[in-house]
């Protein structure tokens, strides 16, 4: 009915001049949190029970992105499952603005395939049609791509449900200490060990492909830093020259780390350590420490801290020879372990803010600092590869767990984690 | 006397001079002496005495009486002439007499007239300028009566119009404000948008709000951002009512220009 009115006002106002609009209203800013969406259970047609809720996973990943709120179930007046069995008027009396309807059946060949429509309420308009195959133990993935796909065609950027997290979890007591390398699905869900050690693990760093993770490890009694594939488990050591190991990152191409390397003088430098032949490049040398390299997207440069002006400071540099270090934090005493966001804009940093150590962005290009979250000891920040949120490591009632802020800040949630302390969390990049 | 009348007047006074001249002559020709008639012979005794002598003497006689006639023809002629030159100069004299007399008279009458003429005409210019002057009096206590009016009178509407017209605009403003935070509230901003977004929506409302339409103008925002922005329009439905009544208008431009950065 909607869009037949707009057609029927189109035609009336093609003879308006644009100008003739008497009153104009100028919008500066959204104030709605989240999108009100509707997802309907999917039909399922068989003698046994469906082998995946497909719509409560996709409904969870909305809801837990924050920039959802998907209509409780208990609020839907009715289950269509089919686009063009949805009467858009009854979805805007409950003031949904999408509906999510689909259906999930089992293919000839044993496997099974989610079908699913996105309709917006405010047109009427079929907005996603899509049938995705997938194996029964794959549904839950299958669930996190649906999810992508609405969150995408609504908001315009790529969804991250379908990515992984790996952290640091730290548990038993301060004389018997484990330490685990974890990689779990973004929702915190499918949590796997890549690599358990009594002695510290730190500073996990996902390869560009989503394959392999760099970290540093005191599994040998001194920290060297390993590359291990997560499908196959096997570890490669990469670098374990004398003093100090850490802090790797790769290049975007994933052919390089960029690491920092005491070596034998002490110095803590910026080194990049090409992978397949060993080579090592000196990037910084001053007599400060420069630690916690990040890789600019075009992998020209690098993003660094150097307490070479007495506290904690980004720097950044080209990699071109005779290239000279750069301050870009100005903005407070203490601004450490730079992250950049995928679109290279804007750098995550730890940053101290009125005695609380806080995750800011930094504007990679002018230096400007918003503080984003609210901690009192909150490390590790790490952009989602969509750009929307960032992870970090917090404190909660004492104990290391793992936050997700919205890149505007706005939007603020606690994954759930497995018991212990969680520390540094590394967010994937895509993964398909 | 103005400059501007002194051009009138002399063509009276010389019209009146030259008809005087003219009759002056008409008169002198009337009056001018007849050609003079050839002088009469006079009558002659004549006595005869000797022939010879009275011949002679006749001679002589005639001689001299011829003599005397020629002398007394040209005394006579000289008389003439000089009672004709005397009478002519008398003439001439009265001539010139009237003719100045006439001439007094007529620069007299001119004079008067003239000055009849001069004092009627100061006089009416006094009296213009009196009038004038009355009227410019009364113009201007007029225009000022008038300007007086006028000025209360737009005083008194411009305080109404300023009342009706700031109420109008504050009314207006309240109107802008209501509908901005009635569809800012129903938008949500998709991550990524902020400053250099500018969509603009032409929204169709009829009274009560209802929205009934809408079409996009210029938007340089991606699907995600049109579609939030439908959605936002149509959620916002009924658009809120405006304070006054005759602020309501059936296309409403919605200018989604987000200030900060929605990353």
């Amino acid at each position: 009915m909607f869009r037949r009115a707009l057609l029927i006002l189109a035609a009336l106002a093609l003879p308006v001049h644009p100008a003739a609009a008497q009153l104009t209203v100028q919008i500066l800013r959204g104030m709605a949190e989240s999108v009100p969406i509707a997802v309907i259970p999917l039909a399922w047609e068989g003698p046994d029970a469906a082998p995946w809720d497909v719509a409560a996973t996709v409904q969870a990943d909305l809801e837990r992105s924050g920039r959802f709120r998907p209509l409780p179930r208990a609020q839907m007046i009715e289950l269509p499952h089919a686009a063009d069995a949805i009467d858009v008027s009854d979805w805007r009396m409950l003031k949904v603005d999408y509906v999510l309807v689909g259906r999930l059946s089992r293919l000839p060949d044993g496997r099974f395939e989610v079908r699913y429509e996105l309709v917006s309420v405010a047109n009427g308009q079929r907005l996603l049609g899509t049938a995705l195959p997938a194996d029964r133990n794959a549904l839950k993935q299958a669930s996190h791509r649906v999810a992508d796909a609405v969150y995408e065609r609504i908001l315009g950027v790529r969804g991250a449900f379908s990515t992984r997290i790996a952290y640091v979890a730290v548990d038993g007591p301060a004389t018997a200490r484990g330490y685990r390398l974890i990689v779990t699905d973004a929702d915190g869900a499918n949590e796997r060990v890549v690599f358990g050690s009594p002695q510290p693990i730190m500073s996990p760093a996902w390869s560009p492909d989503g394959r392999s993770l760099a970290y540093v490890s005191f599994h040998s009694g001194l920290p060297a830093i390993y590359v291990q594939t997560l499908r196959t488990g096997e570890q490669v050591r990469v670098s374990a020259r004398s003093g100090i190991n850490g802090a790797p990152s790769y290049s975007p191409d994933g052919t390089q780390l960029a690491v920092a390397l005491s070596r034998r003088d002490g110095n803590v430098d910026v080194y990049l350590l090409t992978l397949a032949t060993q080579e090592l490049r000196r990037l910084t040398d001053d007599a400060a420490i420069d630690t916690e390299p990040v890789w600019a997207p075009d992998g020209g440069s690098i993003y660094f801290t150097s307490d070479r002006a007495g506290a904690p400071q980004v720097y950044h540099q080209g990699l071109a020879a005779g290239e000279r270090p750069r301050r870009i934090t100005f903005e407070g005493s203490y601004n450490a372990r730079p992250r950049m966001s995928p679109d290279g804009r804007e750098l995550a940093v730890v940053t101290l803010d009125g005695g609380a150590y806080r995750i800011g962005a930094v504007d990679a290009g002018r230096g400007a600092l918003r503080v984003l979250s609210g901690g009192q000891l909150d490390e590790s920040p790490s952009y989602s590869p969509n750009g929307a949120d960032i992870i970090y490591a917090t404190r909660e009632r004492g104990r290391g767990v793992l936050a997700i802020i919205s890149s505007d800040g706005r939007i603020q949630q606690r994954l759930a984690a497995s018991a212990g302390e969680v520390r540094e969390p590394a967010w994937s990049p895509f993964l398909n | 006397m103005s400059a501007a009348t002194r051009p009138g007047i002399a063509p009276v006074g010389w019209s009146i001079a030259l008809h005087a001249v003219i009759a002056g002559f008409l008169y002198l020709g009337l009056s001018l002496p007849r050609p003079e008639a050839p002088p009469m012979p006079l009558p002659i005794e004549a006595v005869v005495v000797d022939q010879a002598i009275l011949q002679a003497a006749s001679r002589q006689r005639r001689d001299d009486d011829r003599r005397m006639a020629q002398e007394r023809q040209r005394e006579a002629a000289l008389q003439a002439e000089a009672e004709r030159l005397e009478l002519q100069e008398t003439r001439r004299r009265n001539e010139e007499q009237e003719r100045l007399a006439a001439e007094q008279k007529a620069r007299a009458e001119a004079d008067t007239r003239r000055k009849a003429g001069a004092d009627a005409k100061r006089k009416a210019e006094q009296q213009a300028a009196a009038k004038a002057e009355a009227d410019q009096k009364r113009a201007a206590r007029d225009a000022r009566l008038r300007q007086e009016r006028e000025a209360d009178l737009r005083a008194r509407l411009a305080a109404e119009e300023d009342r009706t017209s700031a109420g109008f605009q504050s009314l207006k403003a309240r109107y802008v404000q209501a509908i901005q935070a009635h569809v800012e509230q129903r938008w949500f901003e998709p991550p990524g948008t902020g400053p250099g977004l500018s969509c603009t929506v032409f929204v169709s409302q009829i009274p009560g709000g209802e929205v009934v339409g809408m079409r996009f103008g210029s938007c340089n925002g991606g699907a995600a951002v049109r579609q939030s922005i439908e959605t936002a329009v149509r959620n916002a439905s009924p658009l809120p009512a405006p304070p006054e009544p005759a602020l309501f208008e059936r296309e409403v431009q919605l200018i989604f220009t987000p200030k900060e950065s929605r990353r």
